[in-house]
């Protein structure tokens, strides 16, 4: 026994007495400590207590084990010459039960700073009371009940008989702590904290686990303070180094960062490294998913040279996040490498994916997160983030079909419409019309708000000239999208060449370097009726697109110039591969060229290549004009016919002259059947007219017929509106 | 002064009653050699080992009932800390050898924690130990706070802190009228001054009676949102926890011979668990600690002498084990005649 670990203990006793002994009473629970606190500083003056006392309802803990309430108890006899029971110092010492012996003294010691241990530990106990003995064996061998059941026996049979207050004391404190272990563990805490304030023996350097339990107590019942104050106890009393690091992580885990500070004042010879490597292991963390929030110098010092020393890969990453966030993809790239080269597992490659992604390295990104595909959501959100952005480039990056085929697939199983809308820029932008019109409404169906998929759509009709197709996207997104509510303003139109999503067309035939583009897994339901005939180009390397090419086009230019001949027939095509490439006064002018100077076929076809190109113009009356101007075909006039009248509609309906609009459809049906995206316009002109129920019909019979979501968003509009009016 | 001190031992005396009353010779160490640990833990052996706050109070009270004050301390030394460990200073129910933390359920028991009070009451008296009274009256004014409930003038113990309130159960308040420990209540009342704990009484007497006027004997979990009811999710049976309510009225001398009628109708053909909408036979009880309760009942109301095998006692599982010995002593206090 040293005399430095008794010193410590026994100051640990008291402040437990008087530290951990207020708290019960500013709790003010009922059976709080103070009656204990007094008793301890009655004894500690060496003053008799009075015999017939009455019992506080406090003491009822150590009043269930010392009773009969019969006087004396473990109060020290009356006189200036105290009489210190030894008898539990003298057993645990000739036992060698050294932490019983250590809680014993200090326990004396805080009771009788006058005593002096006694010299002569090794000498037999007093013989004389082989029962009495065999109580202490019991209650040393921890089978406190037994013991309880010896005292009681023998004070039935014995009036005369009393336990040694010591023996009881000793007892109570026991059953305390096992009392504190257990109401802990059930999360108890009231009481836990009601032990520890009533017993506050317990609460010493030989038992730091009761003292962790306290201040966890604490903690959960919002007294945060009083937790801070039983550790900063430990770290002032008490000296052994595991129990003083653990009170240390047990502070960094329950306590707010303000209280854990001065604790860590509190360190003596770097002993709380690890704390503070774990502090800043914390604040990295916290600022790798905040990157408002930054560590500091000192910090990131600190990991990186553990994170360099190690050969796990935990630290790594925690770097790789936090460069991550930090606009540091390079360094996080390395950081995420070093990760996985130490088996880092998922979270390393997700990190080493998005920090490619960053670095815009999208094909290595790809590559790496195929591997990981099947390691987790995170994993596969990361993925498909950089297989969008991959396919997604302009221009179309040149890949291997094995790798499109992987991203379309893992594309379809995930139902991830940007991914889906990504395809559709790699279709469109490798000329791959047919296939990017599949995939932007693939990408629809799986997410009806998303809006890029709705202006590839968009793009994709304009660029097969179907302008109803045009104008009934811009009716469902006019609200929602100025880029697609401006598609057909002539003042604006392909003006914003800036935004990132307008995507002029390739002046160059792609199809050579770029991949195929395999249809969706799942495809979304596609329009019956193409709206109107309109000129398509044809492509004969090519998947073959989807809609109906009406009718012979020209040869698509392999330069970006259409060509300059100066026949009627050279000015024909000329007209219809500026048309293609959406210059309309310049395919109108060619138009013009080869009516003047072509034969009557020519002629009519270059009349109605006039009229598509002012209608592309948006100039409807010159559009009308043209198309009365020549000879045509009674099949083209039809066509065209319709064609205008579903301009006059859309300029109507812009107009909200819903009624007007309502009877130019009734006049355009004479021409042609209705498309879908006209049914879908009569029914927002109902809509607009209040005529709920014909607008129901409407879109409920598109709805039925091809379960069109443009359908399902008027029927939720009525909806919405018709039960909107009911308050 | 003399009347006063006249009042104080007749209490002193009702206080005792039940201390004095001794258990047949051998009996007692039977039991406890079969169900009580070395440690305190009294082991319901028919439930997989586990012990609850019920099993922990029956082994303070017989122990009290023996005179043994030495069991009686180890059985409270276990009690106190493993099961009365609550925020609120009740025991918890169930301690589960098998299960880390033992306490497998923190919520009580309601008549756990009056068997176990009761029992501090009678040990306190008995040996002169203030603190045991001290405890006692402390589980009885947590019990009073957090388990008596005051509805439409009756007062109900609720089977437990949790779980059975309106608002916790669609067909709550629910009780359980085998937790009425009957001869607890004029103890608790006394100690802690709270008439609550008469009110307790008179409503299950209450309630007792008028489900003898319907001739149905209580369910073993009764429904109290409209006319008592057997309660939802529980078997529709007098059984295993009800078959108590008789012993309970004999040994706290409220043994009316009508309000025992239902329980006697049940058993006509032997004890048994019986379902109560059609007054079958669920499962017989043939153990004599089961049988015992309905020869109390004809020896009680009716001097129909105890069949002499009844009257000794062999340990055969702790449940009916219990309940025999707590009718050969309640027998041998009440009616001597009968034994």
């Amino acid at each position: 026994m040293h005399v430095k670990s008794v010193l410590i203990a026994v100051a640990a006793s008291s402040a437990a007495f008087y530290g951990l002994g207020r708290y019960g009473h500013d709790l003010s629970w009922p059976a709080a400590s103070v009656p204990a606190v007094r008793q301890a500083q009655a004894e500690t003056q060496i003053e008799p207590t009075p015999p017939s006392q009455p019992t506080p309802a406090g003491q009822l803990e150590t009043e269930l084990a010392q009773a009969p309430a019969a006087p004396g108890r473990s109060a020290p006899p009356p006189g200036p010459a105290q009489k210190v029971d030894e008898t539990a110092l003298r057993y645990f010492a000739s036992q060698g039960d050294t932490r019983r012996y250590e809680a014993e003294l200090a326990r004396l010691r805080a009771l009788y700073p006058e005593w002096k241990p006694p010299t002569d530990l090794n000498s037999p106990l007093p013989a004389g009371d082989p029962e009495l003995e065999r109580v202490w064996k019991l209650f040393a061998e921890g089978k406190f009940g037994e013991a309880r059941a010896a005292i009681a026996q023998r004070s039935s049979t014995d009036a005369t008989w009393q336990a040694p207050a010591d023996l009881l004391a000793q007892l109570d404190r026991a059953e305390a702590g096992l009392r504190l272990v257990n109401a802990s563990n059930a999360r108890q805490w009231e009481q836990v904290i009601r032990i520890g304030t009533e017993i506050p023996a317990l609460l010493t350097c030989t038992n730091v686990d009761a003292l962790w339990r306290v201040a966890e107590a604490f903690v959960q019942t919002g007294a945060p303070e009083r937790a801070r104050d039983a550790y900063a106890y430990v770290l002032t009393n008490c000296t052994t180094p595991a129990e003083r690091v653990g009170t240390m992580q047990k502070a960094l885990a329950s306590l707010p960062e303000a209280l854990v500070g001065p604790l860590l004042a509190q360190e003596k010879q770097s002993e709380f490294s690890s704390i503070r490597d774990e502090i800043a292991r914390r604040r990295i963390g916290k600022a790798a998913e905040e990157p408002a929030l930054t560590a500091t110098p000192e910090e990131l010092r600190r990991i990186e040279t553990l994170a360099n020393a190690a050969t796990t890969p935990d630290d790594a990453i925690l770097l790789g996040f936090y460069s991550f966030h930090h606009n540091d993809a390079a360094k996080a790239v390395t950081w995420f490498q070093t990760a996985l080269a130490r088996n880092g597992g998922a979270k390393a490659a997700e990190g080493a994916v998005l920090a490619l992604g960053a670095q815009q390295k999208y094909q290595e990104a790809e590559t790496l997160g195929a591997q990981w595909l099947d390691a987790g959501p995170a994993n596969r959100k990361a993925y498909l983030d950089v297989a969008t952005a991959l396919i997604a480039q302009e221009p179309a990056p040149r890949l291997e079909r094995a790798v499109v085929e992987r991203i379309a697939k893992t594309v379809g199983v995930d139902r991830y419409a940007p991914g889906g809308a990504g395809l559709g820029w790699y279709a469109y932008n490798s000329g791959q019309i047919a296939p990017a019109e599949t995939w932007f409404e693939t990408a629809l169906s799986w997410d009806r708000n998303y809006e890029p998929a709705a202006y590839g759509l968009a793009l994709v009709h304009q660029r097969l000239r179907d302008l109803a197709g045009v104008r009934a996207i811009i009716a469902e997104w006019r609200n929602r999208s100025p880029r697609i509510a401006d598609l057909l303003n002539p003042a604006r139109r392909r003006s914003p060449a800036q935004e990132r999503e307008v995507r002029p067309l390739p002046e160059t035939t792609p199809t050579a370097r770029t991949a195929q583009i395999p249809e969706p897994a799942e495809r979304a339901p596609r329009r019956i009726v193409r709206a109107e005939p309109a000129p398509v180009m044809r492509h004969e390397d090519d998947i073959p697109a989807a809609t109906v090419t009406r009718r012979p086009a020209a040869e698509r230019p392999r330069s970006g110039s259409c060509g300059a001949g100066a026949s009627g027939a050279a000015a024909l095509q000329r007209g219809w591969c500026l048309l293609n490439l959406k210059r309309p006064a310049a395919a109108a002018e060619a138009f013009d060229a080869a009516q003047r100077s072509g034969n009557a076929q020519i002629a009519a076809d270059a009349a109605a290549g006039k009229a598509y190109a002012k209608l592309q113009q948006g100039l409807t009356a010159e559009a009308g004009a043209a198309a009365a101007s020549s000879n045509l075909p009674p099949a083209r006039r039809k066509e065209l016919q319709s064609l205008l009248l579903s301009e006059r509609f859309y300029a109507q309906y812009d107009a909200k002259d819903f009624n007007g609009a309502l009877i130019t459809l009734g006049e355009r049906a004479r021409y042609a059947s209705e498309s879908t995206d006209l049914m879908l316009m009569r029914g927002w002109s109902y809509f607009n007219l209040g005529r709920f129920d014909d607008a129901a019909q409407v879109f409920q019979a598109l709805y039925r017929a091809n379960g069109s979501p443009q359908a399902m968003s008027g029927l939720t509009a009525i909806r919405d509106i018709t039960q909107r009016n009911r308050y | 002064m003399k009347r006063l001190r006249a009042t104080l031992t007749a209490m002193l005396l009702s206080l005792t009653s039940g201390a004095q009353a001794a258990l047949p010779a051998g009996a007692w160490e039977l039991y406890r050699q079969k169900f009580v640990t070395a440690e305190g833990r009294v082991v319901d052996d028919a439930n997989g080992g586990i012990s609850h706050s019920e099993s922990q109070g029956y082994g303070l009270l017989l122990a009290c009932l023996a005179g043994d004050r030495g069991s009686f301390a180890s059985i409270l030394s276990f009690t106190r800390t493993e099961f009365l460990i609550r925020d609120d200073g009740l025991a918890a129910w169930r301690w589960d050898p098998k299960a880390t933390p033992r306490i497998s359920d923190i919520n009580n028991a309601s008549d756990g924690d009056l068997l176990i009070a009761e029992a501090l009451a009678c040990a306190g008296t008995r040996w002169s130990m203030p603190a045991y009274t001290t405890a006692a009256r402390q589980i009885a004014r947590s019990l009073a706070k957090v388990a008596l409930l005051k509805r439409g003038g009756e007062t109900w113990l609720m089977p437990a802190a949790k779980g059975f309130s309106e608002q916790e159960r669609p067909d709550g308040p629910v009780i359980n009228p085998s937790y009425w420990v009957f001869e607890s209540f004029p103890i608790l009342a006394r100690l802690t001054g709270d008439q609550s704990w008469l009110q307790v009484q008179a409503s299950g007497l209450k309630l007792l009676d008028e489900l003898a006027r319907r001739k149905i004997p209580a369910a073993d979990w009764l429904s109290l949102k409209g006319e008592p009811k057997p309660a939802d999710g529980f078997p529709r049976q007098f059984g295993y926890n009800a078959l108590r309510i008789p012993l309970y009225l004999l040994r706290a001398g409220l043994a009316d011979k009508q309000r025992l009628e239902p329980f006697r109708q049940a058993w006509a053909n032997g004890t048994a668990v019986i379902d109560v909408p059609s007054g079958k036979v669920a499962e017989p009880l043939p153990d004599a600690g089961y049988r015992i309760l309905n020869a109390a009942m004809a020896c009680a109301l009716d001097r129909t002498p105890i069949p002499a095998e009844l009257k000794t006692f062999q340990p055969t599982l702790y449940y009916p084990s219990t309940l025999h010995l707590l009718a050969l002593s309640m027998l041998s206090e009440r009616y001597p005649q009968c034994m």
